[in-house]
């Protein structure tokens, strides 16, 4: 079906279009695309948002880095400045198999289009990055975990657009991992995938964060997990305990990719990687 | 709209409506139908392009996001007569078959090799991932492209426009 589709060149513009009724905003397009292909939407006008943010998409900034949301996989897992500080947000970004998608998918595309099992959330649910939302009338900061709601859906407000994201820096002592189990297509979702990112001391953990995607509505931490493995070892017996408490977190549903009893069976195996491999990015 | 944009080193201007995917644009106005449509849904890699210099899927492309841009596709790789070295590579191993998916392919390659003159077996691979070949189970299209890279180094040719 037609509609309309407008490259505004400055932000002045972009918020005019959208008082318009019924628009969607377009970055790479990997999802929107896809979804109108299938029907699943049919908007009237959709607003390209990309050459509005033409600084540069990835910046340092005293303790925080400050990435656009247009930045795409493919630069993100280029950046010198993520693989410094967020390796596993780098890892994550090259999970994303194509080349193709990877130089179109972008980061804010992925956050807005809230999949369960969006690659890049892993890594950002354990940074904690703070949006930046900018609306014609006032700008705000929202914590990821709060800004999406459920799959599919956030807390982006008609108007409004989502800016960068800001993630402060953290400790370079901890060890980053990011796993994925099945790939992925268009509206699939994989199999399982988790990241954490870890800090130990004498063979103690002393700080975890642990993310799952693809076996809950939203990507998750598990927090209990992290509270209970924290001050412990990682022997078999706590991996055990570990395992049990994962399953308790996650929600998986079955599919093509695989049924619920399989995701939480992979969900559990995976705790196994936990400390087992201090640094996936070497 | 009005579209400016540059296809495989001509500069064009035209009325289009920017709501039209690249793929039928490329194919269907300008008749570059080595551009192929396996699924239309970003799942295949045949349709990719070059735009500036990176490959994309032209089936998850409207005309006016292309706008001012630089749009290469396999007819722009050869120079006159002389196949581009890894057209050249695909015709000698085999990479080709049926060839539904070979221009795809090609791209993806020319900007692996314009990144990455020197890639491994496994780095050629996962740089492909996203291209899917229903005839040759890919042996011969990693051959081809390594085998290209070779030629490239050796030969210092100059890889796209
Ligand atoms: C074949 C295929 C394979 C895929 N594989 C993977 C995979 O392995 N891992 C993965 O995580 N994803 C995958 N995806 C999904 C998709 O590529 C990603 O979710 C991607 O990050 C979306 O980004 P985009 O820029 O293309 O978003 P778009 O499609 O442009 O936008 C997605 C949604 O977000 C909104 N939006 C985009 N940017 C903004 C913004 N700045 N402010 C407000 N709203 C915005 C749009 O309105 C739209 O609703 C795949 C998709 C395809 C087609
Ligand atoms: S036709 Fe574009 S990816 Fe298959
Ligand atoms: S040669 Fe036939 S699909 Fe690849």
């Amino acid at each position: 079906m037609a509609f309309e589709l407008l490259v505004p060149e400055d932000e002045e513009a972009l918020f005019s279009l959208m008082e318009e009724k019924d628009y969607r905003l377009l970055a790479g397009g990997t999802d929107l695309y896809v979804q109108m292909e299938k029907d699943l939407l049919s908007p009237d006008r959709v607003i390209d948002i990309t050459e509005v943010m033409a600084e540069p998409k990835i910046e340092e900034k005293k303790e925080k880095i400050s990435i656009l949301a247009t930045a795409t996989f493919q630069e993100i897992a280029e950046s010198l400045l993520i693989n410094r500080y967020f390796p596993v947000l780098a890892q994550s970004a090259l999970a994303v198999g194509a080349t193709q998608l990877r130089n179109m998918a972008t980061i804010g595309g992925n956050i807005c289009n809230a999949s369960p099992s969006a690659d890049s959330l892993i890594a950002l649910y354990l940074l904690n990055p703070e949006l930046v939302l900018k609306s014609s009338s006032r700008e705000r900061q929202i914590a990821l975990e709060d800004f999406i709601t459920g799959p599919g859906e956030t807390e982006l407000f008609r108007g409004e657009y989502l800016k960068s994201l800001e993630i402060s820096k953290i400790s370079e002592d901890f060890s980053h991992y990011f796993e994925k189990v099945g790939r992925r297509n268009a509206l699939d979702i994989s199999v399982c995938t988790m990241g954490y990112i870890l800090k130990e001391e004498d063979g103690i953990i002393e700080e975890l964060r642990l993310a799952y995607g693809a076996v809950a509505p939203t990507v998750i931490r598990a927090t209990s997990v992290e509270e209970y493995l924290e001050g412990k070892r990682l022997n078999q017996e706590n991996v055990a305990e570990a395992k049990k408490l994962v399953k308790s977190e996650i929600s998986p549903i079955s599919d093509i990719r695989g049924s619920a009893e399989y995701r939480e069976k992979v969900a559990a195996r995976l705790v196994e990687k936990i400390g087992n491999n201090t640094d996936s990015s070497q | 709209m009005q579209l400016e944009i540059t296809v495989n080193g001509k500069h064009l201007e035209r009325k289009v409506d920017g709501d039209q995917r690249l793929i039928d644009f490329l194919r269907e106005e300008l008749g570059f139908t080595g551009v192929k449509e396996g699924c239309g849904v970003g799942e295949c890699g045949a349709c990719t392009v070059l735009i500036d210099g990176e490959s994309v899927l032209s089936c998850l492309t409207r005309v006016a996001q292309v706008d001012g841009k630089e749009v290469l596709t396999v007819e722009g790789l050869a120079e006159g007569e002389d196949l581009h070295p890894v057209q050249q590579a695909f015709v000698e191993t085999g990479g080709v078959q049926c060839g539904f998916c070979t221009p795809g392919f090609i791209m993806v390659a020319v900007e692996l090799l314009e990144r990455n003159p020197d890639p491994s077996r496994e780095e050629i691979r996962e740089w492909i991932e996203g291209n899917i070949c229903r005839c040759t189970g890919y042996v011969k299209i990693v051959d081809a492209i390594e085998l290209a890279a070779e030629r490239m180094r050796t030969e210092g040719e100059k890889v796209g426009t």
